[in-house]
């Protein structure tokens, strides 16, 4: 079976946050919603070695949009059956049949589905299925200057750049199978629960404990 | 708090398959001892409370929604969705309890016919309390996919729903004295072992959210940044063990059921804040 999946350059990556500009953009969300978030991974500080004090700081960046999980959680979840996977691959909200009971939101380990307080109704990122249908890439590939974004088939972008999909401060692939491929930043191996954090929490749309 | 909606659901509808349950042994037992119309007499008065309790509690979820008008939506997913089943056992305990109030009532139906519609009524009211606490078994937050959920769950179903029907019971006065001391003895004693039972599951419960820094946070949550809260809800639970446990000795009898009602209520929906709080989910 197809599946699309984003490929994401994390040791690319400036943190310039087009990606997340060109997709609020082009689905013209409402403040307080981004599909795509830019999130600021920070940690290390000062260590003395001697009379001398040596920076072990570290920073690197991690775009995230929906992963179209292969095992999508949101789909399993949603009572109204308002979500469900499209044979290439991607998950879609179908905005009518949604009820608003935000569910899939208190699931979702990405912070994908959010909720429009508008609208009534959950709201996520679509892979730009319209973009893709007249044969151009999602907003936020396109936008992107420095190239760290990318798109394909998951196998293809696999075969490419390798099968790692979780970095510091994402969870373990297991729990749903995520259709995103990554290639981490080289500091991503000292970033662990503890030793860093995400440093604009008050810039992305969701956290964990809301 | 954005879940204050679903506390009144969870809670109310806890409360109403709990005196269900209560007012159903009540009867049972009461049959065996004088007859199945005196039991029928005494526990009457009882059953249509149940369907008013649940009924609020499903009225309230529906203000969680954002788009109410959709909510005939959620038996859509009973394949997969614990939610899509968890209203649907709800609808159906409403509806069976209904149908049952009306029987007894109007004493339609043989004894076997109602008999076998209240059975049926509890053991759906039984479901639904399991199928809640699946609900919240999201394997993405740990702090609620473990076995305390639904144990939780079911010993706030069944405290309540004793505590409940005893005051009920207290304003009864054509039941028989001897009659009303031993049922009010039999709700106090079953209403003190939940609350110890509960005093165990919430230890439990918290020392075994580690591994994770969604468990760790969830713990810092309830114990340090809810302390006063939880601090409380334990003291509450404490005060409502004391309250109760007077009552077996005989001592301010005819207020330390209403007393412990009252404790309890505060104490389980405390509780039941703390664990919408504890709601911390892996990754962002």
């Amino acid at each position: 079976m197809k599946q699309y999946a984003f490929y994401f350059d994390s040791s690319a990556c400036s943190g310039c946050k087009a990606c997340q500009a060109a997709c609020k953009d082009k689905h013209n969300l409402p403040v307080g919603i981004l599909w795509r978030r830019v999130y600021e991974v920070t940690g290390g500080g000062w260590t003395r070695r001697g009379d001398a004090w040596v920076s072990t700081v570290f920073a690197y960046n991690v775009s995230l949009a929906c992963n179209h999980c292969e095992r999508p959680i949101c789909v399993e979840v949603c009572p109204a059956g308002a979500i469900a996977k499209r044979a290439d691959g991607i998950v879609l909200i179908d905005e009518a049949k949604c009820i608003g009971c935000r569910y899939c939101s208190w699931a979702c380990p990405y912070g994908a589905p959010q909720y429009d307080e508008q609208a009534g109704h959950m709201t996520k990122c679509t892979f730009c299925a319209d973009n893709l249908d007249a044969g151009l890439p999602p907003a936020c590939v396109a936008a992107c200057p420095l190239r760290a974004l990318d798109f394909g088939e998951r196998a293809e972008l696999e075969a490419r750049h390798g099968n790692t999909n979780a970095v510091y401060p994402l969870p373990e692939a297991e729990l749903t199978e995520p259709a995103w491929v990554l290639t981490p930043h080289q500091d991503a191996a000292r970033a662990a629960p503890g030793s860093a954090r995400v440093g604009n929490w008050e810039e992305v749309a969701s956290r964990p404990d809301e | 708090m954005k879940e204050r909606s679903l506390i009144v659901f969870t809670i109310f509808s806890q409360l109403a398959v709990g005196m269900f349950w209560t007012l159903g042994a009540l009867y049972v037992w009461s049959a065996r001892q004088t007859g199945p119309g005196v039991a029928h007499e005494l526990t009457t008065f009882g059953w249509p409370l149940i369907g008013l309790v649940m009924g609020i509690g499903i009225l309230a979820s529906f203000f969680h929604l954002g788009a109410p008008l959709n909510a005939w939506r959620v038996f859509s997913n009973l394949r997969q969705s614990w939610l899509s089943r968890e209203i649907l056992f709800a609808t159906l305990f409403a509806v069976a309890s209904i149908t049952f109030v009306i029987m007894q009532w109007l004493e339609l139906g043989t004894l076997a016919a109602r008999g076998t519609m209240g059975v049926l009524t509890g053991l759906a009211g039984l479901a639904l309390i399991y199928v809640m606490g699946n609900a919240y078994r999201l394997r993405t937050i740990p702090a609620w996919d473990t076995w305390a959920t639904p144990a939780s769950f079911f010993v706030t179903t069944f405290l309540l729903g004793a505590l409940a029907t005893g005051v009920m019971l207290m304003s009864q006065s054509k039941a028989p004295a001897e009659w009303m001391r031993l049922v009010l003895q039999g709700i106090v004693l079953w209403a003190v072992t939940l609350l110890g039972i509960e005093l165990v599951i919430i230890p439990l419960w918290l020392v075994q959210l580690t591994g994770s820094e969604a468990a760790t946070n969830s713990v810092a949550r309830i114990t340090q940044k809810h302390s006063a809260i939880f601090k409380l809800r334990l003291a509450l639970t404490a005060a409502a063990i004391t309250v109760a446990g007077a009552a077996i000795f005989g001592l301010w009898q005819e207020f330390s059921l209403l007393v412990a009602l009252g404790l309890v209520l505060v104490s389980e929906t405390l509780g039941r804040l703390l664990f919408y709080n504890a709601r911390v989910r892996h990754g962002v």
